[in-house]
């Protein structure tokens, strides 16, 4: 079955000339089988790649497509089935990458190095020895293909997108507590080798998901661009997980379907949509900083309640009661206090602590 | 009549990379004890705490944990490790109450989801910390001090029979030092069994029941808090007591 490469090429003819009488999306079968593939890394990159960043080790999942290159270069060869090499490769890389960093060696990062440009380079003279390969045959793996998924590929990754979802959600609270803060635990008695090395193969699992419509060299960047993104949104973990597997699926899917328009490879118009989105955001969230007109200061901690019987005196301010407390003034709001001021003008500026 | 032994440390060395930083050291802490481990910087403080539990490994000697060797020892949330605060959070936003749950982890399956009593024993340690109020705040947007307390509060939900604290006081200004200092008397008053490393003894001296002072490696003293005890190579008086004000994190 050495089809896969040929597929690639005549693709791009097929595309072409859709756009001539726009037939509908889902008319294509490959359409369908590229939108339910964008669906699966659209919810799976992101669930990883909170986990990821939490480690700021954003760029691991691009180590991880280098290497998985080499896989895809050896199945193209052999099978023609290039999904389950890639998987093999993928998987081998992340554990040895985990392995080194448990080390904690100086001299890591340039063992790191060496495995990810080897992935790559022989990738590339692998899939040249290939029956009519070339590196130009690599694109499609590299940057993605709204064409190129069969049958059989989306079988695989919905196996693999079931096993990721289950481990980055059902095991987020651990390789929450992992990130946050290796040492404790491990002092806590979690087992954290293990944890690392399921979150290593969970990101090599992403890659290989995403070898068909966002390309190795750009998972990375739907793992990342996501997360990112629903941070500026939320203030915890948990939403932001949540929040960047939306943002995923709507960019992924979303992205997919534009391809097929504009005519454009997949996943550059995947990854273009998600900074797209996450710089919009970053404006959003920067205007709403400068013209808020809610401003408030939050009092320093409390220790007690004020009341009645706090000591402190209370004093009518407006519809509610401020407390004096060393010589300014708290009120309830919510579930801390506020300091309250005279005069609009006694207002120092927000956030200045 | 002596209470049982929790962390029990017979003729330790502790070294990294064949260098070794502790040499002979017994040390023994029992059940309801206050013990304050002073010394000065590089004297193997935070090295030993590592090496009681299980950090780093032993170069010789003989560790205990509740009496049982450490090697066999698996009910590592009994002890209750609070680090040295290391800057806020990591790359993604999470509330106090997330990073305190994180330390009700050891009862729990994994995959299972969390039962009434973990959430109890989060929020009551959240509680005992006094940030009730800020339990859906960010940590990163924290002073340092209240995310020291984050830190005592995430080891205070495993419900730990002893908790071991590095340097709680470090780096925290002084309404958070007196904060903290109220927090770990409630504790003791409790009859929590508390290991602190400490630069001096401040305003936790009236808790201490003892005082081991490690000096380049070696313990020189082991007894009772006497007034003015100091950790004995340092250069600056008695009165300076390390009023570091933390510097804004935002």
């Amino acid at each position: 079955m050495a089809t896969t490469t040929i597929t690639v090429t005549t693709a791009t003819t097929v595309s072409s000339s859709a756009t001539a009488d726009m037939p509908e999306l889902l008319d294509y079968g490959f359409m369908q089988r590229a939108l339910l593939a964008a669906l699966l890394i659209g919810l799976t990159a992101p669930s990883v790649g909170v986990h990821v960043v939490q480690r700021r080790l954003a760029l691991i999942g691009d180590g991880m497509g280098h290497v998985a290159l080499a896989g895809v270069a050896v199945g193209v060869l052999t099978t023609g089935r290039p999904v389950l090499t890639a998987l093999v490769a993928a998987v081998i890389g992340a554990v040895a990458v985990e392995l080194v960093r448990a080390r904690g060696r100086t001299g890591g990062d340039v063992a790191l190095a060496v495995l990810f440009y080897g992935g790559i380079a022989a990738g590339v003279v692998l899939i040249s020895q290939a029956e009519g390969g070339t590196p130009a045959n690599l694109t499609a793996y590299l940057f993605g293909a709204i064409t190129t998924t069969t049958q059989s590929d989306l079988v695989v990754f919905a196996v693999l997108a079931v096993v990721v979802l289950t481990g980055t959600v059902g095991l987020a609270p651990r390789l929450f507590a992992v990130s946050n803060d290796e040492e404790y635990a491990r002092a806590a008695g979690l087992h954290v080798l293990g944890l690392n090395l399921m979150l290593a193969v969970m990101v090599a699992s992403t890659v290989v998901i995403s070898m068909r419509v966002v390309g190795l060299l750009l998972v990375s960047a739907l793992m990342v661009v996501p997360v990112a993104t629903a941070q500026l949104l939320v203030g915890s973990f948990r939403a932001t997980l949540l929040l960047a597997m939306g943002i995923g699926l709507v960019v992924s899917v979303g992205g997919v379907a534009t391809s097929y328009y504009a005519d454009t490879p997949s996943g550059g118009t995947i990854v273009l949509l998600a900074i797209t989105l996450f710089a919009l955001v970053v404006s959003a969230t920067g205007l709403r900083r400068i013209f808020r007109r809610d401003v408030h200061d939050e009092a320093e901690d409390h220790l007690h309640q004020h009341g009645p019987e706090c000591g402190h005196e209370p004093v009518k301010h407006e519809d509610h009661t401020d407390y004096l407390h060393d010589g300014h003034r708290h009120a309830v709001h919510g579930a801390h206090y506020d300091e309250h001021y005279d005069q609009p003008s006694d207002q120092p500026q927000p956030r200045q602590h | 009549m002596t209470a049982p032994a929790v962390l029990t440390l017979a003729d330790g060395a502790v070294g990294y990379q064949g260098r070794a930083v502790l040499r002979e050291i017994d040390f023994t802490l029992r059940s309801g004890e206050v013990v304050v481990l002073l010394g000065a910087n590089g004297s193997g403080k935070s090295t030993l705490v590592r090496a009681l539990l299980g950090l780093v490994p032993l170069m010789r000697g003989h560790l205990e944990l509740f009496g049982v060797p450490a090697g066999k020892f698996h009910e590592r949330w009994r002890i209750g490790y609070v680090p040295q605060r290391h800057s806020a959070g990591g790359g993604v936003p999470a509330t106090v109450r997330e990073v305190v749950a994180s330390g009700r982890l050891p009862h729990k399956r994994p995959f299972a989801p969390m039962r009434s009593r973990d959430r109890a024993a989060v929020e009551h340690a959240i509680a005992t910390v006094s940030l009730t109020e800020k339990a859906a705040t960010n940590v990163a947007l924290l002073s340092g001090g209240q995310q020291q307390r984050v830190l005592i509060a995430r080891a205070l939900a495993g419900e730990p029979d002893v908790l071991v604290l590095d340097e709680p006081t470090a780096g925290v200004d002084l309404a958070n030092q007196q904060i903290l200092a109220a927090t770990l008397r409630e504790l003791v008053t409790a009859g929590s069994t508390l290991l602190l490393v400490a630069h001096e003894l401040g305003p936790l001296e009236p808790l201490v029941d003892r005082v081991v002072v490690l000096r380049e490696g070696r313990t020189t003293y082991d007894g009772p808090a006497v007034p003015g005890l100091h950790h004995g190579n340092d250069h600056h008086h008695g009165d300076d007591r390390h009023h570091r004000v933390e510097l804004s994190d935002r």
